[in-house]
């Protein structure tokens, strides 16, 4: 008896093992075949230029973000300021630098609260027939029965200004949606002879979930999650533009925007360079999120 | 297929009363008293009182919610403002065509240039048509409309004095909100189109109709064109509401007199009733809209009517199932 134990203790670990190699030989490929694609991999020097600007930021600007210079107000763009100066004579090059750190990380903590609880009611709804599976597909409808801009700002002006609340507000808008597309995935697998497999041997719901069904679906919700992002920081900024959201004087990208719009016809440069970073950012998670979807996504391959 | 039509329109019943009790539930949280913000600062504690009485603000919850969906349902009363006092219906129904002109716009250009310039891609994948395309909703899903938007008024209203920058005061006043509020629509379109045209062509329908020696033309615009089509009709409806969302911000930075310039200035004034009606009104206009694409594609799509025929099956195989068991 203890023989064919042995035996069958081998043969799990054996099966393990291959199991964990083809795996890791399922992201070397799709990482290989995302360092292919220039255009993607541009982006990523993009994403991790703007990261390292905002984790060193304190070091990379030339001024302090909130030093106010009264007498050099309203300055043009030149060697000692870069992008010019705000109407208090903070150096708008060191704001806008530092408002990498929070437009980065509202964008990503939007989308990451928003995917976490996405996935959560996708896989209660897809894994559990019936009633709760109904009345989350309903709440679904109802959540998406509004559009999604004015679901940002209600939600933010009842929450009032400020991180946590813009980060929800935003996340509210992504988890319907992944709900439903993490839904789907689930009732496209839970019925495979894996799963059987797993029921037999006497796997509890939690389990078969979270150690066999979810791994199936990390590369959709990758693909989601930086697909997302870029909608993440254009509507952020939009809130902070309508006077919700990050207020100024925090230097987000948005907030330097609102800052800078009664100005536009004189002093374009508070305008222009925060949007142009808005920009690239939105830009190059995009090229990214699609490299990632064309690598990831089997259906995409040609 | 009766079925299916009676069964999605009253499908929306339900949706659009959720919809209004979200909001109300939501807004019902929002911090601060509006009878302290309509009597102001200076009010005595008993005014206040009073205020609230008369509001029906004193009421459980529940009655409060039962009364502003009586309001906004069978009255169409969808309260006044707090600012000016005017009724918000009335306000939203002055106000109301010109968000839907922008969001209208919008609808048609992602119609008649984002699906060529999808198709165009599609099937000159890889070449220069494909390249550009794909370059160019590339930019246009990464531009902030708002910033586009105020670029433009430097560059067309303040540098060359083309276009008015604020306000509505001819037709070419709807120009630059207009294009600044499609953009990302038609840029989105366009890679729809081009993907689903893509997955179209890779099938094998495709290659049996080249094998049959059809000329390109027909397989592209006979074949591939009309499957594409069908899941592009279902996304209209949900671009129509991305419109009318998006029309918020842009009517705030041309200072249109539309819904989304009349919410945002109540969110400032925190006048309540008005933020509330105007998300419901957008709601339901957004919910109708949804309702109508549904029923176009219910006539246009035959696997629609099969898939309920077999589905009205397959439930009856399942209660059979259920009673042997």
């Amino acid at each position: 008896m203890p023989d064919v134990s042995g035996t069958m203790e081998m043969n799990k670990s054996l099966l393990a093992r291959e199991a964990r190699q083809a795996k890791i030989k399922a992201f070397k490929e799709g990482w290989h075949r995302l360092c292919q694609n220039k255009v993607a991999v541009i982006g990523l020097i993009v994403i991790i230029v703007l990261l390292f600007i905002a984790i060193f930021a304190p070091v990379l600007t030339p001024y302090s973000y909130d030093k106010i210079d009264p007498l050099n107000a309203y300055q043009a763009p030149s060697s000692a300021h870069v992008f010019g100066t705000d109407g208090l004579g903070r150096d708008l090059l060191s704001r806008v630098l530092y408002g990498t750190r929070y437009s980065l990380a509202i964008a990503f903590s939007a989308q990451a609260v928003g995917i976490v609880f996405g996935i959560l009611l996708g896989a209660l709804a897809g894994f559990f027939e019936g009633l709760l599976s109904d009345v989350i597909m309903r709440f679904c409808d109802i959540f998406q029965a509004i559009p999604s801009t004015l679901m940002a700002i209600l939600v933010s002006q009842t929450l009032g200004a400020g991180f946590i609340s813009t980060t929800i507000a935003l996340a509210v808008t992504t988890t319907p949606s992944i709900t439903r597309i993490v839904r789907a995935l689930i009732l496209q697998i839970r019925n495979q002879e894996f799963i059987e497999a797993g029921r037999a041997i006497n796997c509890s719901n939690g389990r078969l979930i979270a150690f066999h069904i979810l791994p199936n679906i990390i590369p959709q919700i990758i693909i989601s999650f930086t697909g997302g992002l870029s909608g993440k920081f254009i509507d952020s900024a939009g809130l902070s533009y309508l006077g919700l959201g990050i207020q100024p004087p925090t230097p987000e990208w948005g907030a330097l925007l609102t800052d800078g719009k009664a100005y536009l016809r004189y002093y374009p440069n508070l305008v222009l360079a925060p949007g142009l970073f808005i920009m690239i950012a939105a830009l190059a998670f995009n090229l990214v999120g699609d490299g990632l979807r064309d690598a990831l996504d089997p259906r995409m391959r040609d | 297929m009766e079925r299916y039509l009676i069964k999605r329109v009253l499908w929306l019943i339900p949706v659009v009363l959720g919809v209004a009790i979200l909001i109300f539930s939501i807004m019902y949280f929002v911090p601060g008293d509006p009878a302290q913000i309509i009597l102001g600062a200076s009010a005595t504690q008993d005014e206040i009182l009073n205020m609230r009485h008369q509001m029906g603000l004193d009421k459980p919850y529940i009655v409060q919610l039962g009364v502003f969906l009586s309001d906004t349902f069978l009255k169409l009363d969808f309260g006044k403002s707090y600012v000016n006092h005017v009724p918000v219906f009335s306000a939203l129904m002055e106000r109301f065509p010109r968000t839907a002109l922008i969001a209208v716009v919008c609808c048609i250009f992602q119609i008649i240039v984002g699906i060529p310039m999808g198709i165009t891609a599609a099937t000159h994948q890889n070449r220069w048509q494909d390249r550009t395309c794909v370059v160019l909703a590339m930019i246009g899903i990464s531009i902030p409309s708002f910033w586009l938007a105020q670029m433009l008024i430097l560059l067309f209203a303040f540098k060359l004095n083309w276009l008015p920058a604020f306000g509505i005061t001819s037709w070419n006043s709807y120009i630059m909100p207009c294009f600044c509020s499609m953009l990302m629509g038609v840029a989105n379109q366009t890679r729809f189109t081009r993907t689903y045209m893509l997955e179209q062509i890779r099938s094998d329908y495709i290659v049996t109709a080249r094998a049959k020696g059809l000329s390109e033309r027909t397989v592209i615009y006979k074949h591939a064109l009309p499957n594409t089509l069908i899941p592009l009709i279902t996304g209209i409806g949900g671009d129509f509401g991305a419109a009318l969302g998006g029309t918020v911000i842009i009517e705030n930075v041309f200072s249109i007199p539309g819904i989304g310039q009349y919410m945002v200035n109540a969110i400032g004034n925190r006048d309540y009733p008005v933020v509330r009606g105007s998300v419901v009104f957008l709601s339901i206009m957004f919910s109708l809209i949804m309702l109508l694409v549904d029923l176009a594609y219910a006539f246009i799509d035959p696997r629609i009517k099969a898939q309920y025929v077999a589905g009205s099956r397959k439930m009856v195989m399942k209660k059979g199932a259920h009673s042997n068991a």
